[in-house]
């Protein structure tokens, strides 16, 4: 057991005190910035002040995506798929209830050969 | 090691780190706690036990605060300005890194100062990740500009099974991905910024870089690069997977034994040039400094600096050098700056592999030299004791990360490790002279010509050997933890045998 001396437990005490009023003083500026300089998009990577880890951190998107369970906002992340093509595979899978092959995807408004073939190498079923 | 108490410290301040994503309790409440164990850790100054508990508590409870602060992004964040689709903006933004040269783009990291929001220009925060694929530009570190193109968040592209590219991005602090196209603008206001340090160790490392590709070989070129400058873009894929393979890949980071040779180099030209002794250390430090921002401190390079500095400031206060204060100290000083480097796989292997020589290859050799051996046999024990403790304290991590387990590596880094030394201190020569008289940069080129051709050769026919490596899949944290558990209990065990048959020697 390390055993600190009188000075040495001062040094530590000091030391401590600037870390946790440093950290403190770090999170109170990141987290007062005025009004006019919030981001204009609701997007930010934190949640609220009650919990610090950042969405991205908890659940991570890893591709390939199911087309049979992904859902409409982890669809759009797919490069060339934006929220309206997201809705239409969604409504699709709905009417047909499972996906059986990738093809399937050429039913959906918006989404030719070519753009199948981009977005291939990101789903699976 | 319990003579050093700055390991205790970094223990607890690493288990709050890991600790932290566990933990969901909002930071005011986790800070309010925070104050009350420092008022208790403060009230208990006179009884030791109860100050050391209470200690313990506050640095495991900073180390949570610390991760989390960490991972709160500002509201002002460049990240949050990332539109839906992929918007073009303008940001105004100073070079930050080194520029990558890749075949369609050059990428490098900036850090972000305004952003124009209509007719405005508002001030922001963070870095981001430019890749710019007009390569007419021309970017040097420090310099400011206005960047015109789209801005988006990193895909989460698996890298590994246990990685993906969104999060690798996130441990270095880059949320947002800025793609400057063919047509984009960038314009540069003149001014530079930045660290001065940096710049002029980007300027020397600019003109090392053509010193390197006038004497050398192109296949020489990119090992001496990754070796002396830190830069691994050119060294070829099928090199460095024989490196991988052979566990020696490590040589191709800028570390410890690359800052001892800068060490040994210094203070021998410094004695020779009659400097005493305190404005040789002094000198020493700052050199060693600047050849950490030389060599793009990389972690790896940071840690042996910082170990280094401690080396150094000790001897200039005439003080005792404790090796594991220091690693710690090392440790510290980059977890508080950034706590997520504690998930990179290179401060992991870093630190481990020291620790591994410093305990195992410590006691291995004081027991080597209370027994009598031939001349030439100590040393050569000695040697393959650091070898293998380093191999023994990395082989889990290795195969955690990498899926690769290497016995060849021992052998291997016994061989290799000469070849490093000679090629390191080679390679600045060539540097330092082979700029100044042409002749000299052609001997010294070759001869480096030569010692990396045999380096790769050993290298080559050591990862050809019969069960030199097994690659694996998906080894999980289970077979880790079980790895270093039968790696600590054969150690304890050991040491309980040793201390039995002193005890039994001392009776007779």
């Amino acid at each position: 057991m390390p055993n600190f001396s009188f000075e040495e437990r001062k040094v530590l005490i000091i030391i401590l005190v600037i870390f946790v009023f440093g950290v403190g003083v770090s999170w109170y500026r990141k987290n007062s910035c005025p009004e006019s300089f919030s981001a204009p998009y609701n997007l930010s990577l934190q949640k609220p002040a009650s919990t610090s880890v950042p969405a991205s951190y908890k659940k991570d998107i890893l591709f390939p995506l199911s087309l049979n369970f992904a859902s409409r906002e982890q669809l759009q992340t797919i490069p060339g798929i934006g929220p309206a093509i997201a809705a239409r595979i969604v409504d699709l899978r709905q009417k047909k209830q499972k996906f059986k092959q990738i093809e399937d995807l050429l039913e959906v408004k918006g989404i030719g050969p070519k753009k199948l073939e981009a977005i291939k190498g990101f789903v699976c079923l | 090691m319990m003579e050093s108490p700055l390991v205790l410290i970094c223990l607890s301040f690493i288990f709050g780190i890991i600790l932290a994503p566990a933990i969901s309790a909002p930071f005011l409440l986790l800070y309010s706690v925070q104050v009350f164990l420092l008022v208790l850790c403060a009230l208990s100054f006179f009884r030791r036990r109860l100050f050391l508990f209470f200690l313990v508590f506050n640095i495991v409870l900073l180390g949570i605060l610390c991760a989390k602060n960490q991972a709160v992004l500002p509201k002002n964040h460049i990240a949050n300005y990332v539109a839906p689709d992929k918007e073009l903006v303008t940001i105004q933004a100073v070079v930050d890194s080194e520029i990558t040269n890749k075949k369609k783009k050059l990428s490098f990291i900036c850090i972000a100062e305004k952003i124009k929001i209509g007719d405005k220009f508002l001030p922001v925060r963070g870095r981001v990740l430019v890749d710019c694929y007009n390569k007419d530009y021309s970017f040097v570190y420090g310099q400011e500009m206005l960047l015109t193109g789209r801005l988006y968040r990193p895909y989460p592209f698996a890298i590994s099974d246990k990685l993906n590219y969104r999060q690798f991005l996130a441990r270095q602090g880059i949320f947002a991905i800025l793609s400057i196209s063919k047509k984009g603008e960038v314009e540069f206001s003149g001014k530079t910024k930045g660290n001065i340090l940096k710049r002029a160790a980007d300027v020397l490392r600019g003109k090392a870089e053509i010193i390197i590709e006038r004497y050398l070989s192109p296949q020489s070129r990119g090992i001496v690069e990754a070796m002396i400058l830190g830069k691994r873009t050119a060294v070829l894929r099928t090199i460095n997977q024989d490196f991988v393979r052979t566990g020696t890949v490590h040589i191709l980071a800028v570390s410890g034994l690359h800052v001892g040779i800068v060490i040994l180099i210094v203070m021998a030209g410094l004695s020779v040039a009659k400097i005493t002794h305190k404005w040789r250390y002094l000198l020493a430090i700052f050199i060693i400094i600047f050849y950490c921002f030389f060599t793009g401190a990389r972690l790896s390079v940071v840690r042996a600096t910082a170990m280094a500095c401690v080396f150094l400031i000790g001897m200039l206060l005439e003080r005792d050098y404790e090796p594991y204060n220091a690693l710690s100290l090392a440790a510290l000083s980059i977890l508080v700056a950034n706590p997520a480097n504690i998930y990179q796989a290179g401060f992991q292997l870093s630190f481990i592999s020291v620790f591994s020589i410093f305990y195992l290859a410590g006691r291995i050799i004081k027991f080597i030299a209370k027994r009598e051996f031939l001349f030439g046999v100590k040393s050569f024990l000695s040697y393959f004791a650091i070898s293998l403790s380093a191999w023994l304290g990395t082989a889990g991590i290795v195969m955690y990360h990498f899926g690769i387990f290497s016995p060849v590596s021992v052998l291997a880094n016994m061989m290799i490790i000469p070849f490093l030394a000679v090629i390191v201190v080679n390679g600045f020569l060539l540097i330092g002279l082979g700029g100044i008289f042409k002749g000299l940069g052609v001997i010294l080129g070759a001869s480096c010509d030569f010692f990396v051709y045999c380096l790769c050769k050993i290298n080559l026919f050591l990862s050809r050997l019969p069960y030199a490596y097994f690659e694996f899949e998906n080894i999980g944290k289970g077979v880790v933890v079980s790895y270093y558990f039968i790696i600590i209990a054969a150690v304890i065990l050991l040491r309980v045998r040793v201390k039995r048959s002193e005890r039994l020697t001392r009776r007779l």
